[in-house]
């Protein structure tokens, strides 16, 4: 929506129930109400956001990261209706969408894939008999997959079927779609991915890799860029593979081809996220590019205003998500009402935010509350601004990984750079934080009962805007 | 002032003396720590303790006060005070008969009716938080006397979904 507004670009939320008071709609030039808080009713409504483009004179349609995002009939639906969908064509979001279509593409331009199938299979005998070929342990994926939904890892034959059945179902309810496929178990891979954006003349180029291996329940936490454990070379090779991909998919605008890394450094094809991604933020940082405005330009028919030699890598990034979760409980959700928070501020630092005082953190939705992003010179620098950022990011009312967060990249492991999807489970199981101000937290307890509570004229959450700044400043200089 | 405060499943007692306006002096096992404080809003308090100086972060939150200093939380309560969830159903001396879920969330599916006889975990019915779903199973052997809730309702910890009558003479003894 900024990028929107220095465009000169109007632009037109949409919202649902539980959203009526979402940071989204409050910036928006325009809001359009879509219905209920079941994603059925708003979200996931193709009419009810179509009406609402209409309703509004609205000539394109950004789909964000969820939801719709990865829906080729939504994008279909736009193209046929006239509105511009602000991504790939629906055409290529389909076949990118089915995990064994989109490797079967990716094989046929030389890409390496992980060892697997090339096509769903539901016969449970059938599978059984891939998987000894494959040989245990194999990973069962979801043909229409994606968030860890419908994955199991099975390590021996018997296990097997079970394992089908209840990745199957899974898949079904989450997908609408209980196609199954195996894929060779890669242990302890890290998951590197790299941005790619493509106009409609045809040029593509990627904007180097994002390292996303620190991930709890499948999904990502911690994103940075560049990779630790990448060279010039590796580099050189993942980009062309990547670029490779998106050639071979007719792909347009941006989008993101994952791969997974083994210990030995041979990368594989895992699939092609046909969005914005979450973790984009880190490589605008380091790149100096806003994504979004590249999106744009390239929906309007734009080429590319670069070249790959003209895209150059400085510094380093890092983002951590911020969930309204506790991690002392396997990263539950905690929902509730933020009653306080203070954002952290200063060189490097950019808070994406969806958050504020007073905010009801709704239970219908992904309880992401918002992205930290730092950069830096180099990366141990970028570490010591995430770990000071985080310590100074305030948010009362909900539990969330801030202190969690804080250990992991204070740790030895982090730093060294040694991070693989099984980074948490090996170096973070049953972490509790150390709470070493335990005496100064109750003290603050019994001043708190003591002193009788301020209750300034103005709504409690404007009391901070008072303050000066040698107030606010208590580590300054330390 | 005495205070018993309970911190995780620790309970620590204190000692305080208000010194002046801005300041208390805090004993714990004899040892006696000075406290300057300033209240900067109501949720911000600057302290000094020992000299050293700490931003902290306070809320309550239902029955604690949760506290941040330095990015790491701590849950806070009155070890003495009674839990307002169980204010008047004296749940230590009684089993557990009703189900209630663990945090704010929307009714997925119920599964079983007023009359319908149940198992100790027996699953009763399914929640879901921030798309994800927990099934609450019955905490004791009965039988149900009331569902309170319908699918797509919203409800809060503490609040009870299902009352379980609890069977008079368990079987399993």
């Amino acid at each position: 929506m900024n990028t929107c507004r220095e465009m000169g670009i109007a632009t037109v939320a949409v919202y649902s129930e539980a959203d009526r008071k979402a940071v989204h709609v409050l910036n928006a030039d325009q809001a359009v109400f879509l219905g209920d808080s079941d994603p059925s009713e708003s979200y996931l409504n193709i009419d009810k956001i179509i009406a609402a483009a209409k309703q509004t004179g609205s000539e394109a349609i950004h789909p964000g990261y969820g939801f719709l995002a990865e829906n080729p009939l939504f994008a279909e639906r736009c193209e046929s209706e006239g509105l511009v969908f602000i991504g790939p064509p629906s055409k290529v979001i389909r076949e990118l969408g089915d995990k064994t279509v989109a490797r079967r593409t990716v094989m046929g331009s030389g890409v390496p894939v992980i060892p697997g199938m090339n096509k769903p299979e539901s016969d449970t005998r059938v599978l059984a008999g891939e998987a000894e070929k494959i040989g245990y342990p194999v990973l069962i994926k979801a043909a229409a997959g994606g968030g860890g939904k419908g994955m199991r890892v099975v390590t021996s034959p018997g296990d097997f079927n079970e394992a089908c059945a209840s990745a199957s179902s899974e898949a079904k309810r989450a997908f609408s779609d209980g196609s199954i496929y195996l894929e060779k178990y890669l242990s302890r891979p890290r998951h590197v991915e790299f941005q790619i954006v493509a106009d409609r003349q045809g040029h593509v180029v990627h904007l180097f890799e994002r390292e996303c291996s620190i991930q709890r329940r499948h999904q990502k936490i911690i994103e940075e860029t560049p990779s630790p454990i990448m060279t010039p070379e590796l580099r050189e090779r993942m980009g062309a593979a990547a670029v490779a991909v998106a050639k071979a998919s007719g792909y347009v605008n941006a989008g993101t081809v994952e791969f997974l890394v083994d210990q030995q450094r041979n990368f594989y094809f895992l699939e092609v996220n046909t969005r914005l991604q979450v973790e984009h933020p880190i490589t605008e940082m380091i790149t100096g590019l806003d994504i979004v405005r590249i999106q744009l330009e390239v929906a309007s028919g734009n080429p590319l205003p670069f070249t790959q030699e003209d895209v150059r890598s400085r510094g380093h990034a890092i983002e951590c998500r911020i969930y309204a979760e506790d991690p002392e409980k396997g990263f539950y959700p905690s929902p509730g009402k933020i009653i306080y928070m203070q954002e952290p501020s200063g060189p490097g630092i950019r808070n994406d935010c969806g958050i504020y005082s007073g905010f009801q953190v709704p239970v219908e939705y992904d309880p992401i509350l918002s992205k930290l992003i730092v950069y830096a010179e180099d990366r141990s620098q970028a570490i010591k601004r995430m770990i000071q950022a985080l310590e100074n990011y305030i948010i009362l009312g909900v539990k969330t990984p801030v202190p969690f967060l804080i250990d992991v990249l204070k740790s030895e492991a982090f730093a060294r750079g040694d991070t693989s999807t099984d980074f948490i489970d090996t170096h973070f199981c049953g972490w509790k934080p150390d709470r070493c101000y335990a005496d100064a937290a109750c003290a603050a307890f019994i001043i708190d009962e003591l002193t009788p509570a301020v209750k300034p004229k103005a709504a409690a959450g404007q009391a901070n805007t008072e303050l000066s700044p040698w107030q606010t400043l208590g580590q300054w200089g330390r | 002032m005495d205070y018993r405060l309970k911190l995780d499943e620790n309970v620590i007692s204190f000692h305080a003396e208000k010194k002046g306006d801005h300041g208390i002096a805090l004993s714990r096992d004899g040892r006696i720590v000075d406290i300057e404080y300033t209240a900067i809003s109501e949720y911000h308090q600057y302290l000094v303790v020992d000299g050293c100086p700490l931003n902290v972060f306070i809320a309550r939150d239902g029955n604690t006060k949760m506290v941040v200093i330095r990015g790491i939380s701590y849950y806070i309560g009155d070890a003495d005070a009674p839990d307002s969830r169980s204010r008047g159903k004296k749940r230590d001396q009684v089993m557990p008969q009703e189900v209630t879920p663990p945090m704010p969330a929307v009714v997925v599916r119920i599964l079983v009716s007023p009359g319908d006889s149940v198992k100790q975990g027996d699953s009763v019915i399914v929640v879901s938080s921030m798309k994800m779903e927990t099934t609450l199973s019955a905490p004791t052997d009965g039988k149900v006397r009331a569902v309170n809730v319908t699918e797509g309702e919203k409800v809060m910890p503490g609040q009870i979904l299902i009352d379980i009558d609890r069977d008079t003479e368990p079987q399993n003894q």
